[in-house]
C-alpha cells in the first residue's frame, strides 16, 4: 500500500544505521572454532616454514641457500595477511564507517602506547619489500657485524663472529646505514690488510700477495683478485681483495690469506709494521 | 635413438659437453620405480639375490670388460688430430685437449707415443715450489711437441706457478706443433690463476659417451673376449641389457642410466661397468628358474644395480671438500704436496676417512679420486658451491 512504503524505508534506514554502528558481529554469529583453526593453522604453517626452510637452506645447494632462507619472512608476512583478512570478517562487522572507528581508536592507541612497535612492524615490512637485509646476509648496524639469523616481525636477530646474538627492531632502518656485505650473493669480498715497511720492492710483493689469493683453496674463480696499495704515515698499507666461493668461508679465508700473505712478506724481503689500533680502526 | 654404426667421433670445443641425462620417461620412471620399492611388500623378491653372487674377478673381467678404460677415444683423437698434424701452416700452432679427471690411461700421452712424437715430460713437483725453480727446455726443434698433464706443471701454492707461467710464455711464441692436455679442474684453476685460456683458447674435449655409444663399446669388449654366448642379466629381473630394444633398436635403459651416471665419461663407465658385474657361486642352489637360464645360456654375468658413493657428512664435510677438490685439480698428488696446497690446520686423518669411503685411492705415495666416484665427488662440490670445472 502507498502508505505503509514511507514507513518500510524510515525502518529499513534505522536497522541499516544500527548495524552501521554495530562494530562487532553477534556472539553468536561469531565462529570462534573457526578464528581458532585459522590461528593454529597460520602458526602451525609459519613454524613449520621457519624450521623447514632453514633446515633444507643448511642442507641442500649452496646456491639456493639464501633463497631459501630469504623466502622465510615472505613466507610469514603472507600467511599473516591471509590470517588477518580471513579472521576480521569473522568478528567484525566491516562497513565503511566502522573502518573509519577502527582506525581511529586504532591511531590513538598506537600514538600513545605502541608507537615504537608498531614503527617497527610496519619497518619490518617495509625491509622485507626493500630487502637491505635478508636471512643468511652479513650485515653491519650501528657497529654490529654478523650473519642475520632470522628477519622476525619486530626486529632481526644477528650471530657475530664471537657468537654473540644481537637483536637490533626494524625501525632502525629509518635513521641508521645498514650495510650489507653480501646482498643476497653467495658470495662476498674479503679484505687483508697488511702494514709494511716502506724500503722493499712493492712490484714484487704485490705480485707475491696476488698469487697469495690466486692460489687459495677457498677462492671464487668467477670474482677479481685485487691488491691494492698506499702510502700511509706508518708504512706501505697492503689491501689484499678477493672472494671466497662461500660466504660462510669468509673467516678462513682471510685466515688462509693473512697466513700466507705474511710468509710471502717475508720471502720478499719485506718488514712488517703493526699500526696503532685507532688508526686501523679508522680504516 | 637408435644404434648405428657411424664413423669415428670428433672431439668437439669446450663448453659444447653435453653430459647424459635421464630423458623425462625415464627420470618419471625411476621415480615411480623407487616409490615402488619404498613401498614394495617383502616378498617382492629380485630375480636373483645378491647374496648368491659375487664380484667376478679380476682375470674374468680383463677378459670380459678389458682395459683400457679410454675406449675408443684414441681413434677420436687421431681422427681430430691428424689433419692439423700434417698442416705445415697450420691456423694454431697450439692445440688444447681438456679431459674430465680419471684418466689413468693417459690418453693424449698414449697417442703421442703411438704417433712417434715428442713428448716433454712434466718437472719433478717437488722443484716447482724450490728457490732454484723449473729449468725449461728449448722446444724449438721440428715435429709435433705433445705436452701431457700440464696439471703436473703446476702447485697450487703461492709459489707453485713460475713453471706454467714460464712454459705458457714459451708456448706463446713457439711456431711447433704443439699438443697439451690438461684435466678439467686444472684447466678451471689455470684460467683464472695464470690466464692461461689467453695463450690456448681452443680447447678441445671428447663428445659424451651416451647409451648407444657405451652399448656399442661393451658390446665389442664382450664379443672381443674368449668366453662366447656371454649374457649380461641383471640382477633385478633377469633382462639381458645386450638386447637392443624395440623396432629402432635402442640400447637398455641400463645404459641411459649408466651414461647418466658416469656424467658420459668413459672410464668412470668402464669401472662402473665392471663394478657392476657379478658371477653366480658355483655351489649356488639357486632357485630352478635361475639354473635354467645360466645353463641356456652357456655363460651369464649377473649385472647389479650401479653403485652409489656417499661423501661424508657432519663437520668432516668440508675439510673432505677440501681435500677432493685439490686433488681433482692435481690429479695424483703425495702428502706432503698435499699439506703445502690445503689450509687445514693441524694434522688431520680425513684422508684416511676417504681411502675407507672408497672415494680417494693411494697409489705408491700418491693419491688420487677413485674414478667410479668422480660423479659423487663432483656432485657434492658444486652443492657446496666449490669454483667448478667446465667441459
Amino acid at each position: 500500500m502507498p502508505s505503509e512504503t514511507p514507513s518500510k524505508l524510515a525502518g529499513a534506514a534505522q536497522q541499516g544505521q544500527e548495524k552501521a554502528v554495530q562494530l562487532i558481529n553477534d556472539l553468536q554469529d561469531i565462529s570462534f572454532t573457526k578464528i581458532g583453526l585459522i590461528i593454529i593453522g597460520t602458526w602451525l604453517a609459519i613454524v613449520v616454514s621457519r624450521k623447514a626452510l632453514p633446515y633444507l637452506a643448511e642442507r641442500g645447494p649452496s646456491q639456493v641457500r639464501l633463497y631459501l632462507l630469504g623466502s622465510v619472512p615472505i613466507i610469514r608476512l603472507m600467511l599473516l595477511v591471509t590470517a588477518i583478512l580471513w579472521v576480521i570478517p569473522i568478528v567484525f562487522n566491516v562497513t565503511f564507517q566502522n573502518f573509519l572507528v577502527i582506525a581511529g581508536a586504532a591511531s590513538v592507541a598506537i600514538g600513545f602506547a605502541f608507537k615504537d612497535y608498531v614503527s617497527s612492524l610496519i619497518a619490518g615490512i617495509v625491509a622485507i619489500i626493500e630487502r637491505p637485509y635478508r636471512p643468511g646476509d652479513w650485515v653491519k648496524i650501528a657497529g654490529d657485524y654478523g650473519e642475520v639469523r632470522s628477519v622476525g616481525l619486530r626486529a632481526i636477530r644477528i650471530r657475530t663472529p664471537s657468537d654473540d646474538i644481537i637483536t637490533v627492531p626494524h625501525d632502525r632502518i629509518w635513521n641508521n646505514n645498514i650495510s650489507n656485505a653480501n646482498d643476497g650473493s653467495r658470495t662476498l669480498m674479503c679484505v687483508v690488510k697488511f702494514y709494511v715497511a716502506p724500503n722493499h720492492d712493492a712490484a714484487r710483493l704485490r705480485s707475491a700477495l696476488q698469487d697469495v689469493a690466486l692460489t687459495s683453496a677457498y677462492l671464487e674463480y668467477s670474482k677479481p683478485v685485487l691488491v691494492m696499495l698506499s702510502e700511509t704515515p706508518w708504512g706501505t698499507l697492503y689491501k689484499l681483495k678477493a672472494y671466497p666461493f662461500d660466504l660462510r668461508d669468509q673467516f678462513g679465508f682471510i685466515s688462509d690469506l693473512t697466513v700466507r700473505g705474511k710468509q710471502a712478506i717475508a720471502e720478499a724481503g719485506a718488514v712488517e709494521v703493526s699500526a696503532p689500533a685507532a688508526f686501523n680502526d679508522a680504516e | 635413438m637408435p644404434i648405428e654404426q657411424s664413423t669415428v667421433a670428433s672431439f668437439k670445443p669446450l663448453g659444447d659437453y653435453k653430459a647424459p641425462s635421464l630423458p623425462a620417461a625415464d627420470t618419471l620412471q625411476l621415480l615411480g620405480e623407487r616409490l615402488r620399492l619404498l613401498f614394495s611388500k617383502p616378498d617382492d623378491k629380485p630375480f636373483i639375490a645378491d647374496d648368491r653372487l659375487h664380484r667376478s674377478t679380476l682375470k674374468m673381467l680383463d677378459e670380459v670388460v678389458a682395459p683400457p678404460a679410454c675406449g675408443p677415444l684414441l681413434e677420436e683423437l687421431q681422427a681430430t688430430l691428424e689433419g692439423w698434424v700434417t698442416q705445415r701452416e697450420p691456423l694454431s700452432w697450439l692445440k688444447l685437449i681438456v679431459l674430465p679427471p680419471g684418466d689413468e690411461n693417459g690418453v693424449v700421452e698414449t697417442w703421442a707415443s703411438a704417433q712417434g712424437h715428442e713428448i716433454l715430460p712434466p718437472p719433478d713437483r717437488s722443484d716447482l715450489i724450490s728457490a732454484a725453480g723449473v729449468e725449461l727446455p728449448k722446444l724449438t726443434d721440428e715435429g709435433v711437441l705433445v705436452i701431457p698433464q700440464l696439471e703436473r706443471w703446476f702447485l697450487r701454492h703461492r709459489n707453485g706457478l713460475h713453471a706454467v707461467r714460464q712454459l705458457l710464455a714459451e708456448l706463446d711464441v713457439t711456431k711447433r706443433h704443439c699438443l697439451v692436455s690438461c684435466n678439467s679442474w686444472a684447466w678451471a684453476f689455470l684460467c683464472k690463476a695464470v690466464g692461461a685460456d689467453l695463450i690456448l683458447p681452443d680447447a678441445l674435449t671428447f663428445e659424451a659417451y651416451d647409451a648407444e655409444r657405451l652399448h656399442g663399446w661393451f658390446s665389442q669388449l664382450s664379443e672381443a673376449s674368449t668366453h662366447t654366448d656371454l649374457r649380461f642379466r641383471l640382477t633385478q629381473n633377469g633382462e639381458d641389457v645386450m638386447m637392443l630394444k624395440g623396432e629402432d633398436k635402442d640400447a637398455h635403459e641400463y645404459f641411459t642410466r649408466l651414461a647418466a651416471r658416469s656424467l658420459g665419461i668413459p672410464w668412470v663407465a668402464w669401472r662402473l661397468w665392471r663394478r657392476s658385474l657379478r658371477s653366480s657361486s658355483d655351489d649356488d642352489e639357486a632357485d630352478s628358474e635361475v639354473k635354467a637360464v645360466a645353463q641356456d645360456d652357456g655363460h651369464t654375468l649377473w649385472v647389479s644395480a650401479l653403485e652409489e658413493f656417499s661423501l661424508p657428512g657432519g663437520a668432516h664435510n668440508e675439510a673432505a671438500l677440501l681435500v677432493l677438490h685439490a686433488i681433482l685439480i692435481h690429479g695424483a698428488i703425495t702428502l706432503e704436496e698435499l699439506r703445502a696446497v690445503l689450509p687445514l690446520v693441524g694434522e688431520s686423518n680425513i684422508l684416511s676417512a676417504l681411502i675407507s669411503a672408497g672415494l680417494v685411492e693411494r697409489k705408491d705415495r700418491q693419491v688420487t679420486c677413485f674414478p667410479a666416484a668422480y660423479p659423487a665427488i663432483r656432485s657434492g662440490l658444486a652443492t657446496a658451491g666449490f669454483s667448478m670445472d667446465k667441459l
